[in-house]
């Protein structure tokens, strides 16, 4: 368990501190019967085993002496196994200027490797040594050119990527050497087999994975006899991944962003992130802004892949029909053979948010349907506070909710409300949200807030409705046991939030939470100065002009010369 | 209580299943001993590929293609022993699962009786039967914990509820109760228009629709039928679908009891579905519709009007799909990045014919490239140099056995659900049984058979939805294909009939 911020919660710091000593120490021992070999593999390893009898499950860990982390839960009532490969790195270790670059990186490992995807791997060898060397020579040029200017505008046009005529030659050739180097490719190989084999997979493109800000995931659902398909190609992909179709990639991961966050609301709602934060890089987009797609290169990504993406800073979770006995061979042919590598640098703590003065507001000022979206920051999943939360945003949300209740009780009409809060590993967010039929209805909606989150702090909860939501959260968690692929994505999830048996700290303290406890956080965490206010508009005043690049003060060209 | 003759899934299928789906997997030996495409690395131990620190892990692992996998031994649960109809005529299957502390139940009813899901236009807007459903589950489970949805999909409407272990039996009342007595509010329909659905692709897809006058088309949403007008469900037009922590026994005679007195009336003959359209373009569909809509991308819809697949060529239709949907994908996104996805939509097969379309979205500059490379895919598919290989005739069919037949499947909750739907829309299982079979039988020239039957580029229109100005001025760097190139690609094909 990682430490947590919090001065007044000195004893849970302390304790946590000692217990994450204890979890770094069990990380970096081998594990019982664990033995060195001298091709790198383990042997004789003995699993952890761990029963969880309040959750009704019972798993498995294995440890490699590469540190790779294997949990497994059996599962045999379908001959199928889930599998989740999860990474710790996302948005939170990217560096300025190379936003959103993970979620590249997601895509391009997902290109084959050294042997994989490839008819010539000579040839492949040699346009890949090409393109490197020009990209090197397109960087320097590159350099100078920003070197040269600096924005002076408020508001630039981000979809104009800087340039120089030298640039645009050197990147002609870069994109002319990988058409030639598609020319060489099998696309959607790993993609394809996996679904000849059987993979159920997230999506339907050949990148079975997602990105967020402190994880990339990566998972696949296959019959019991195919599991060597996912440890052979999987184990390749961390450690050979060859970064073909870069260019290509970098659109397509560009349409992606267009698709989400070049929507009104998607503006609206990273304006309200951006405004929640002063340093930390959980405020930032994972998705990165428009003009960083222009910037990512393949020396940022390379470094990203070979800090990160190495055995040490990885989990994978099986749930199905397998046993660790089956897994450990598989487990040291391939994840096993792959050296450790340094332990990666965190990123996700090294910016502390100061407490905020006061409230923040966010009036958006762009036409949009009425809604008011207010929102407290709440501490990180691992914190002893955090698994309140879930019970807190189940007491205020939905027609049944203490916010439906609070607008009946003050004569107010009450719109659909939704409450929600975001699991991370870092300090998140309870969201609160309505939309009424109109903007006259908004400031009422907020008095709504003020008095249903008031008398959350002065402990007026419903003990019928906890209880109801206490059974309504044991159905959840009895519908996500018996479901592989949501089971092993949520062990490998509290991983990267924290450490996978936070799981069961998690669950457990959230059945024990009572009115009490409510109360506690409520009275801690849902005060003024902690709180952040949105509200969009149908006609907002001072309305501005609709747009979707710059807003009204864009002026000029956005070529670097024109603000040297 | 007795299995109803009409589920004729049977006991001549059960353990056949497992052989005859055994023996067809022995042939998806792309993975299983497929040459390898590829083999050795260029690079050796100790070197680094350009601009890594990290060598390059040389290993003796075998080529994925050249692993030696087991059979798949997966064996769907049987329905034969599954089954159970009740005094009433209402039929099930039950599938108990000791281990689980959830229960599925799913009730599935053909959407005959609701006759205005299947208008034209039409899908902005609940079907009553399912308002209807929706409105009445909501208030008769009350407080009880669980899961609800209600939807149509396939010409099926159904209800599906999940509670803990200890609720099966409200659940099961809840809804049987539900299906018996159409909800009283249901008939009024909404008050406000409903939202045009899917946004700017959405808009695509209906701007297509409307241009072949046939299909789908979000945002034209007709009235409501009121609920009550349908008539009260007979119980032999239900199928329930029953999985989880549950006692056999114990469901059947609470099926009994809660079906008991349950009669209905049938549906009246105007409520039936509707036959599908007759060969239903207009004359002469535009080639390119342009429709102006704000924003930094374009979305595009590339179809025509396609006649309901015969079921003798479902299976070659289903493999055309997966074959066809990787190749447009590589065509226009991996090889080229002008797009996140290219989706290939094909109608429903179970409703009757619609838009075959190919749907997707882009920057200004990559909405003529898509057009153009979406339609050469389209093309080369009818043609026989355009035959699947035998990598893509695995990797499909593999796809549509081991992964998707299998996921729905999955277990007594999946297989109940799936068991109950099927049966409400076929009166049978034996389709979907079958399915392993037939979908391994196909051959690629099946294959070109249905492409040139079904895809039909003589008929294609393009719809573009976008700041049409931007992106008639807008020029690929590498693939400048322009949207007047688009229309004369069409008209060309359309010259040639």
């Amino acid at each position: 368990m990682r430490p947590f911020r919090d001065s007044s919660a000195l004893i849970p710091l302390l304790a946590s501190l000692l217990l994450g000593a204890a979890v770094v120490g069990f990380r970096e021992t081998p594990p019982p019967g664990a033995v060195n070999s001298q091709d790198g593999r383990s042997a004789g390893m003995s699993p952890v085993t761990e029963e969880w009898e309040a959750l009704g499950i019972t798993l498995d860990e294995l440890v490699l002496d590469n540190g790779f982390r294997i949990v497994i839960v059996e599962d045999h009532r379908v001959p199928r196994v889930a599998a989740s490969l999860w990474y710790r790195v996302g948005a939170l270790q990217e560096g300025p200027g190379e936003h959103g670059a993970t979620h590249f990186l997601e895509h391009v490992i997902h290109q084959g490797t050294t042997t994989i995807g490839v008819r010539d791997p000579e040839l492949d060898r040699r346009l890949l040594e090409e393109i490197h060397e020009l990209e090197a020579e397109f960087l320097a040029e590159r350099n100078i050119a920003r070197n040269q200017v600096r924005e002076r505008r408020i508001f630039f046009d981000e979809e104009a990527w800087p340039t120089t005529p030298r640039m645009d030659s050197l990147q002609a050739r870069i994109l002319e050497l990988e058409e030639r180097q598609s020319e060489n490719r099998h696309f959607w190989q790993e993609y394809n087999w996996y679904r000849e084999a059987g993979g159920i997979m997230r999506h339907t493109d050949p990148v079975p994975a997602n990105t967020g800000n402190e994880l990339m995931r990566i998972e696949v659902d296959l019959p019991r006899e195919r599991l060597e398909l996912l440890f052979r190609m999987e184990a390749d992909r961390m450690v050979n991944a060859v970064l073909r179709g870069f260019e290509a990639q970098r659109t397509i991961v560009l349409e992606q962003f267009l698709n989400i966050n070049r929507s009104e609301t998607g503006r609206f709602s990273e304006a309200l992130n951006g405004a929640s934060g002063i340093v930390h890089p959980i405020y930032l987009h994972p998705g990165g802004h428009m003009r960083d797609h222009a910037f990512w290169n393949r020396p940022s990504v390379i470094r990203m892949y070979e800090e990160y993406m190495v055995p040490n800073n990885a989990i994978l979770a099986l749930v199905g029909a397998v046993t660790a006995e089956e897994i450990l061979p598989l487990a040291q042919e391939y994840f096993g053979r792959i050296p450790a590598a340094p332990e990666p640098s965190p990123g996700m703590d090294w910016e502390a948010e100061p407490p905020p003065g006061g409230a923040i507001r966010l009036d958006w000022h762009e036409p949009l349907s009425p809604s008011l979206t207010v929102r407290y920051r709440t501490p990180g999943v691992g914190h002893p506070d955090r698994p309140a939360f879930d019970l807190v945003a189940r007491l205020l949300g939905g027609s049944d909710g203490m916010l439906a209740a609070a607008a009946r009780d003050l004569g107010i009409p009450s719109p659909g409300w939704s409450a929600g809060v975001s699991r991370n590993g870092s300090p998140t967010r309870l969201s609160i949200q309505a939309r009424p039929p109109s903007d006259a209805g908004l400031p009422a909606l907020e008095r709504v807030v003020e008095a249903a989150v008031e008398r959350l702090r002065r402990g007026e909860v419903d003990e019928d409705a906890l209880t109801r939501i206490h059974e309504e959260l044991r159905f959840q968690w009895d519908r996500l046991r018996t479901h592989r692929g949501e089971l092993a994505s949520d062990l490998g999830y509290f991983h990267v939030m924290d450490e996978w048996r936070t799981m069961r700290t998690f669950l457990e303290a959230r059945e024990a939470t009572t009115v009490e406890e409510i109360q506690r956080v409520a009275a801690r965490y849902l005060v003024p100065w902690n709180r952040i206010v949105g509200t969009t508009r149908s006609a907002p005043e001072p309305a501005a002009e609709k747009h979707l690049t710059g807003g009204p003060l864009q002026a000029g060209p956005a070529a670097p010369e024109a603000s040297r | 209580m007795t299995t109803g003759p009409t589920i004729r899934t049977a006991q001549a299928r059960g353990p056949g299943i497992h052989l005859t789906l055994l023996l067809g997997l022995g042939s998806l030996t792309g993975i299983v001993g497929c040459n390898p495409t590829s083999e050795g690395s260029a690079w050796q131990a100790g070197e680094a590929m350009p601009g890594h620190n990290r060598p390059v892990l040389v290993h003796d692992w075998p080529h994925p293609t050249a692993l030696s996998l087991p059979e798949v031994g997966f064996i769907p649960p049987d329905p034969t022993t599954a089954e159970f109809e009740t005094a009433g005529g209402l039929r099930a299957f039950i599938l108990p699962d000791p281990e689980d502390p959830v229960v599925a139940i799913t009730a599935a009813v053909a959407s005959t009786r609701s006759p205005e899901s299947r208008e034209e236009g039409n899908t902005g807007e609940r079907p009553a039967l399912v308002r209807s459903l929706q409105e009445s589950l909501g208030e008769r489970l009350g407080t009880v914990v669980g899961q609800v949805g209600v939807g149509e999909e396939g010409g099926v409407v159904t209800v599906r509820v999940e509670v803990p272990t200890r609720h099966w039996r409200i659940a099961i009342e809840s809804v049987l109760a539900a299906l018996r007595e159409p909800h009283p509010h249901a008939t009024e329909g909404p008050t406000l228009p409903p939202e045009p659905a899917g946004g700017g692709m959405g808009r695509a897809v209906a701007e297509l629709a409307r241009t072949h006058a046939r299909g789908v088309s979000p945002d034209t949403p007709t009235g409501p039928a009121p609920a009550t007008a349908m008539g009260a469900l007979t119980p032999a037009e239900v199928v329930i679908g029953i999985g989880g922590g549950v006692e056999r026994r114990d469901v059947e005679s609470a099926l009994e009891t809660f079906t008991e007195g349950w009669e209905g009336s049938p549906p009246a003959p105007s409520m039936a579905a509707a036959p599908p359209e007759a060969e239903g373009s207009t004359p002469d569909p535009e080639l390119l519709r342009l429709v102006e809509h704000p924003g930094f991308m374009a979305w595009l819809a590339l179809g025509h009007p396609m006649d309901p697949v015969a079921p003798v060529d479902e299976a070659a239709v289903a493999v055309m799909e997966e074959v066809l949907n990787i190749r447009l994908n590589i065509a226009t996104r991996e090889m080229r990045g002008l797009t996140n996805r290219a989706l290939l939509v094909l109608p429903d097969r179970y409703g009757g014919g619609g838009l075959l379309h190919v749907r997707s979205s882009g920057r200004f500059e990559s909405v003529g490239p898509i057009l153009r490379y979406s339609w050469e895919e389209l093309t080369r598919m009818r043609e026989e140099s355009g035959a699947p290989t035998a990598e893509e005739m695995s990797q499909a069919q593999g796809g549509l056995v081991l992964s998707r037949w299998q996921g729905v499947l999955d277990g007594p909750r999946a297989a109940a659900e799936t068991y109950a739907v099927e049966l409400a829309r076929h009166d049978s299982l034996d389709r979907l049984l079958a399915w392993p079979e037939a979908v391994l039988a196909v051959d690629p020239s099946d294959v070109t058979a249905v492409a040139a039957a079904y895809l039909q580029p003589e008929r294609l229109t393009a719809v573009v939805v976008g700041p049409i100005e931007e992106v008639r001025e807008a020029r690929h760097p590498q693939w400048p294909f322009a949207l007047d190139e688009v229309a004369e690609l069409l008209e060309g094909a359309r010259a040639r009939q």
